[in-house]
């Protein structure tokens, strides 16, 4: 049988069906298909996803699809990545609402997929950098819930960490 | 609050902006106490970079303008002033704090009982939370105070990703922007508790910093190794992976950061130094009995973890030297500030910057070495002691331990060579951290 | 089926324990599907999410009073898979019919791919909990498939090692014995006690040390007892050289297993044992047989051997000595033979005329040497590998055997004749004279073998010097190319100093071929018709000038003799020439045949050229006249006079050897000589004891030129060390003699006085000397 494909069915029980390349950009799918599969794929092979709707798993596997030739780096260097910026392809992906930016990162790491969740956190770092306190309340729609000893006892213990 | 402003205080933005600059725009007062008020403002500038002189000269024009500036000042600024830090900061800025009840507070025990927190959206119908919609209201709506919020909008969805992911964010914050990892998690008791109370970003946290020091040990392990023997980085005296040294503190990466000290790289270190010079009177003093002039002049210090450092000797003031203090300024001048026309302190150094080495030691001494100093044939070194400042800013200070000069061979026979030469440290004071923004671990 | 309440630990510990049944095998064979995989992820997922958002809240377990809380989230369901896996671990069971080996395997394997699988399932929990906890410091929390391990190791392997570990070697024995075995259940055994060997501290770390302490001990410690056991019963019934060929095999067996199933740091240990237990503790069997395999020059056992014990290099050193010792006695038995031999003949035959030391012949002294030294350079060669043990072996006996021997040294305080006699070999077949057949099996390849051994380098350059002088000024060498070509090898062997003298010779001999051509334009009108002056630089040639010797030349052949002195002195000016009456010769033509017969060729000493060229002028003199126009000292005289008379050219009257001296004692020349042959050498009859003092002279020359090159080499050790210690002194001057004699302490001190004496150098203490410049 030739190129046998990877199906990957969404919570509502939609099916999509990708190349095994784009599947195991999802770290959970590729371990999945190789243990299920020690002899390598020989067949279509199903995969059930009972956490992610078909809207978002569209979204993700885009995504997949998009950087299914991209190499990324092992986590040799935790540092430098957590610095890097995001690249400009990503960016544009991500430019959605909260409600969606949640989804596909939840989704992201519940698949595994490192490289997109790596990629959302920098945009909600992005979102949050150069911001202040009132300001972040006022994105995140959150309240101040500290009493104003809570906040100064706080403030003095650890605010002194952001000099480095 | 206190702590809040010795905060600001304590950063000084490589761009800074004095608000007093640009007068406000209420027109009641008159000319002249605006431009009293214009000077006061300047003294407290001064008074913060430490300069006393200039301030006391600031002090005394606002003073000669209108001898109730300080009144004046204090009605007309600083409602303003709180305004404006309250917008930034929120309902608890400035609010009238009991000293015995934050003493009294355990912020880990505080920390953990946030455990199970959740993040609120503001409700309309708890009074609690007026002053969080009061400052929505300021910020967005513009509308007065009696607006109905009838439509409560829910809290943004990424208040509901993981914990695991929001560490994830909040060490990506930790390392590209250290102050937005303080104010998301000062934001509220959920966020306070990823941000503060995770072993994670404390972890992450030691892991930059001590990584990066230059210790005195491994320098010594280094220098005496054969040559050509490859390193062994688990044989170091202080070994590179953090977690060797973890159980030395209480197995807490909070606690090693509190307790043990390090050189900080994102800011420069200023020492500010008046002294008293006996000799003409001040240029706008009219009493005859005040012979002696006040003279100040700062020192700067930033550190490279690559193990040099920058040192400077100046009169000019913070905002003038910060942009140009880095090994990249090959000049090796500062002049790049332009001297400032109006200030009566005489310029007395040639704004020289001078590269030198460091290395810290594991209980927090830290050395200086300046082969090419202001003084061909001496090697100069400087000793400090870090050391935190009001017990709140750790690892904020250095103070002066020694400061002494080694002589050089200047010729072949030369017999003076390693000669010591002590200098005095009664003038000295202690050098304080200031972060800088621009400043990055290697620019 | 839809998922369980994401906070309920124990509806999701149900929901997933079916699942992990199916990943552990549980189920028997029964796979698992894509989907039981997924939901067991995703429950796993769904929980520890819930954690992650919500803190610990909706939890039963109490824990919350422990001060690092956030560690909970994970640590739940973590507990609960550890002590599931406990049980589970617990509740495996053996099947009646299987050894406990064979269930430990099949129950290892499968629980192996479970952990893989069950590593991944629980992904979501290494992911986050787990590493985060060892990034804190902990260095109880593992990783899921580590974990397993883990339990495997506490719950299945730690009560049962000994059992498993003597079930691997009782099979691993079995198939030492030849019998079938199921090898891959040694292999996996042995496998899983290295997957066991977890690192703590490092994960990644890999560590040997369940296998090194559970099983390497054992096995090596049986496979000594093994073969301890198999090789002293092998040697009861068999012979060594079947021993060895069983070692071999064995030792490759070894090899073999340690290369399929056991690790790598075993092999080396595993060796050590083998060649301790099959070499090492049967070396001395194997060195009693090698004598009998050197005497029936077995090469191929003896490579055997040596390849055997070469596996442990310090069982080679018996050997080496045995064969040094052995090629000594062999070499001495040689020699004794052929002393024997050479008594016997002569003693049979014609009556003894020169000492029985010398009785030997030189050709089969050298070639008995050659013999013993190829034979068992063959032997290092082909059964040693040329193992540099093997060659300081050979090398040290022939320097033994060569040196002192019977013939060589017949009391042990006699000096060495082997230089003597191998000079006198070389002369042999480097003389024109030799017959083709007798040099046949002479080489100079064989010259230099013994060269090398020799000791006494000096001796021989004096005695082959000696030789090749008179080779030289004879004119009887075979080839010219030849000389040079050994005297080329002398000197690569040696140095250059060495062959330095010898050089000179050979420049000597073509500048004196130019020399006579000169000559002989200016004597053409002469009684004299060949004229062959040689010029000998005095201290390069083994020549004396004798007084004795010093004769009067007939008028009638002065003139070629003023002629060289004259072109000589010409060149070289300052030179001073003397003439050596005592060697050369001439030839000359006496008509003193019968009418129509040719005339007789004679050759004669240049002392019996001047007896013979007197009687031209007169038939007869009183001895006291002949003597005064001949010359030399009276001895001399009557001993050139004699083979006149003996021959019959002269008569003498009074008849009577003891009337052969007087004074008026009459010589007459004979008109017509009788004689049949044509040509007659008078040289060889004449006596004189001048071979005797040859051989006197040849060791005077050899002691005195050591003595030189002691104080030469002392003198130089002095000026650059200014003080030196007696023993010092003494320990720095003995190597640098080596390359040409062994010098004796004896002579080194007498030396030392001598240049105290010259004032060379002094004493400044009882053991000290210093320099004098």
């Amino acid at each position: 049988m030739s190129n046998p494909k990877v199906i990957v069915i969404s919570s509502d029980d939609e099916k999509f069906p990708v190349d095994p390349k784009v599947a195991e950009k999802s770290l959970l799918m590729k371990n999945m298909i190789n243990d299920l599969n020690p002899d390598g794929l020989q067949e279509d092979f199903e995969i059930p996803t009972p956490n992610v709707r078909a809207n978002v798993l569209a979204k993700v596997l885009e995504w997949c699809e998009h950087h299914k030739n991209t190499i990324f780096p092992d986590d040799d260097d935790e540092d430098a990545k957590k610095s890097a910026p995001v690249e400009e392809w990503d960016k544009n992906f991500l430019k959605v609402d909260q409600e969606m930016l949640y989804e596909i990162m939840l989704a992201a790491n519940y698949l595994n997929i490192r490289p997109l969740l790596d990629a959302g956190c920098k945009m909600v770092a992005e979102m949050i950098k150069g911001k202040s306190p009132e300001e972040l309340r006022r994105i995140f729609n959150i309240v101040n819930d500290f009493s104003p000893e809570e906040e100064a006892a706080i403030r003095r213990e650890n605010e002194w960490a952001e000099d480095r | 609050m206190s702590g809040g402003t010795s905060i600001l205080g304590s950063h000084i933005s490589s761009s800074t902006d004095h608000a007093s600059t640009s007068t406000d725009n209420d027109s009641t007062i008159s000319e002249n106490d605006h431009e009293a008020i214009a000077f006061f403002e300047k003294a407290i500038e001064k008074e913060s970079h430490g300069s006393m002189s200039d301030a006391v000269e600031y002090y005394r024009k606002a003073f000669r303008l209108n001898d109730r500036v300080d009144v004046l000042y204090r009605q007309m600024k600083v409602p303003h002033a709180a305004n404006k830090l309250k917008q930034e900061g929120g309902k608890n800025t400035l609010k009238k704090l009991d000293e015995d009840v934050i003493r009294k507070i355990n912020v880990d025990d505080l920390l953990e009982s946030f455990r199970n927190e959740e993040a609120h959206a503001p409700d309309p119908n708890n009074p609690e939370h007026h002053d969080d919609l009061l400052t929505i209201k300021f910020a967005n709506l513009g509308v007065d105070n009696e607006e109905k919020f009838a439509d409560v909008k829910p809290v943004s969805p990424l208040t509901h990703l993981p914990n695991d992911i929001w560490i994830h964010i909040l060490e990506v914050l930790l390392i590209s922007s250290p102050e937005s990892w303080f104010k998301f998690s000062i934001t509220c008791k959920k966020h306070a508790y990823l941000g503060f109370g995770s072993s994670d970003i404390w972890r992450q946290l030691a892991y930059l910093v001590y990584a990066n020091q230059v210790y005195e040990e491994n320098k010594l392990f280094l220098d005496n190794m054969p040559l050509g023997q490859n390193i062994d980085y688990d044989a170091l005296p202080i070994p590179r992976d953090q977690l060797k040294i973890l159980p030395q503190f209480k197995d807490s990466w909070k606690y090693m950061l509190n307790h043990r000290p390090f050189v900080k790289f994102l800011g420069c270190y200023i020492s500010v130094v008046n002294y008293y010079s006996e000799g003409g009177k001040a240029e706008f003093s009219n009493s005859m009995a005040n012979p002696v002039r006040t003279i100040t002049y700062y020192r700067y210090i930033r550190f490279y973890p690559d193990g040099t450092c920058v040192k400077v000797l100046s009169s000019l003031e913070p905002n003038r030297v910060i942009p140009h203090l880095s090994k990249e300024n090959s000049s090796g001048n500062i002049s790049g500030a332009v001297a400032d026309p109006s200030s009566q302190a005489p310029v007395k150094e040639d704004h020289r910057m001078y590269r030198g080495t460091w290395t810290v030691s594991s209980n927090g001494e830290v050395s200086i070495e300046i082969k090419n100093g202001s003084v061909p044939y001496y090697n100069f070194h400087y000793n400090f002691q870090i050391k935190s400042l009001g017990g709140v800013f750790k690892h904020n200070k250095l103070a002066w331990s020694r400061s002494y000069a080694i002589r050089k061979k200047t010729s072949e026979d030369d017999d003076r060579e390693g000669e010591e030469t002590e200098f005095s440290l009664r003038n000295e004071k202690p050098f304080k951290f200031s972060r800088v923004r621009s400043y990055k671990l290697d620019n | 089926m839809s998922f369980p309440s994401a906070s309920d630990l124990n509806a999701t510990w149900s929901y997933i324990q079916p699942g992990l049944e199916f990943i552990l095998g549980a189920q028997g064979d029964q796979g698992v599907t894509s989907k039981m995989y997924m939901n067991c992820y995703t429950a796993v997922y769904n929980y520890c999410v819930n954690k992650s958002r919500h803190g610990a809240t909706a939890t039963s377990i109490a824990a919350s009073s422990e001060n690092n809380s956030y560690a909970l989230a994970g640590a739940e369901i973590y507990n609960k898979l550890d002590e599931y896996l406990i049980q589970f671990i617990r509740g495996l069971s053996k099947e009646a019919n299987e050894s406990f080996l064979e269930f430990y395997v099949r129950k290892w394997t499968r629980f192996t791919i479970g952990a893989g699988y069950m590593n991944n399932v629980f992904d979501y929990m290494n992911r986050y909990w787990v590493q985060k906890e060892r990034s804190d410091g902990r260095r109880d929390v593992y990783d899921v498939n580590t974990l397993s391990l883990l339990k495997w190791k506490s719950e299945m392997f730690n009560g049962n090692a000994d059992t498993l570990v003597s079930e691997v070697l009782t099979l691993i024995q079995k198939q030492r014995d030849n019998e079938i075995v199921d090898t891959s259940l040694v292999s996996t055994a042995i496998k899983s006690l290295v997957f066991l060997g977890i690192d703590t501290q490092d994960l990644k770390k890999p560590n040997l040390v369940v296998y090194i302490n559970y099983f390497e001990h054992k096995f090596l410690e049986k496979t000594g007892e093994y073969y301890s056991r198999e090789s002293a019963q092998y040697l009861q019934d068999h012979n060594v050289v079947d021993y060895m060929k069983k070692c071999e095999s064995r030792l490759a067996e070894e090899i073999s297993r340690s290369n399929n199933y056991l690790e790598e740091h075993t092999k080396k240990h595993l060796l050590d044992v083998l060649h301790v237990v099959l070499i090492e503790e049967h070396a001395p069997e194997m060195y009693a047989q090698f004598l009998t395999l050197l005497e029936q020059n077995e090469t191929e056992h003896i490579q055997r051997m040596y390849k055997l014990l070469y596996r442990l290099p310090r069982t080679l050193d018996p050997l080496a000595d045995t064969l040094e010792q052995y090629i000594k006695d062999q070499a001495a038995k040689a020699l004794e033979k052929i002393k024997a031999a050479s008594e016997t003949a002569q003693s049979d035959g014609k009556p003894v005329k020169r000492a029985a030391s010398g009785a030997v012949d030189p050709k089969t002294y050298i070639n008995t040497l050659i013999s013993v030294y190829n034979q068992y350079n063959d032997v290092v060669v082909q059964a040693f590998s040329k193992d540099t043990r093997f060659i300081k072996a050979l090398d040290n006996a022939c320097r033994h055997f060569m040196n002192k021997n019977c013939i060589a040294t017949p009391t042990p305080k006699s000096s060495c004749k082997t230089p003597e006699l191998l000079a006198k070999y070389a002369d042999a077949f480097l003389r024109g004279t030799s017959k083709e057949s007798d040099t046949v099996d002479m080489s100079p390849d064989n010259l230099m073998v013994v060269f090398k051994f020799l000791n006494d380098k000096d001796a021989f350059e004096e005695y082959y010097r000696r030789s090749l002088a008179k080779r030289l000024i004879n004119g009887n060498s075979k080839s010219d190319e030849e000389e040079e070509s050994i005297l080329q090898r002398l000197q690569e062997e040696n140095s250059i100093e060495y062959t330095s003298k010898m050089t000179k010779m050979f420049s000597d001999m073509k500048a004196s071929e130019d020399l006579k051509s000169s000559v002989k334009e200016h004597i053409s009108e002469s009684v004299v018709k060949d004229f062959n002056p040689l010029t000998l630089a005095q201290s390069m040639w083994p020549f004396n000038h004798l007084a004795d010797y010093e004769l009067k030349v007939a008028p009638e052949l002065q003139d070629p003799f003023d002629k060289v002195v004259e072109i000589y002195g010409a060149k070289h000016n300052g030179r001073q020439l003397k003439w050596l009456w005592n060697h050369g010769r001439a030839e000359l033509k006496a008509n003193l045949a019968r009418k129509g017969k040719p005339p007789f060729l004679f050759t004669v000493s240049n002392v019996q050229l001047m007896i013979l060229v007197a009687f031209n002028k007169k038939n007869t003199y009183t001895f006291k006249e002949l003597h005064s126009v001949v010359g030399t000292a009276k001895h001399i005289f009557e001993a050139h006079l004699l083979p006149f008379t003996k021959y019959k050219l002269i008569d003498q009257s009074p008849v009577g050897a003891e009337f052969a001296g007087n004074d008026d004692t009459t010589f007459t020349l004979v008109d017509e000589y009788k004689s049949k042959k044509l040509r007659v050498n008078f040289i060889s009859a004449i006596k004189t004891n001048e071979t005797k003092t040859e051989e006197d002279e040849a060791s005077k020359e050899i002691d005195e030129t050591r003595r030189n090159y002691l104080s030469a080499c002392i003198v130089r050790i002095m000026k650059s060390r200014k003080t030196v210690k007696h023993n010092e002194l003494i320990n720095e001057v003995l190597p640098q003699t080596l390359s040409r004699f062994q010098a004796k302490i004896i002579d080194i001190k007498r030396v030392i006085d001598q240049l105290i004496e010259k004032q060379y150098i002094q004493r400044i203490d009882n053991n000290t000397y210093e320099y004098l410049s």
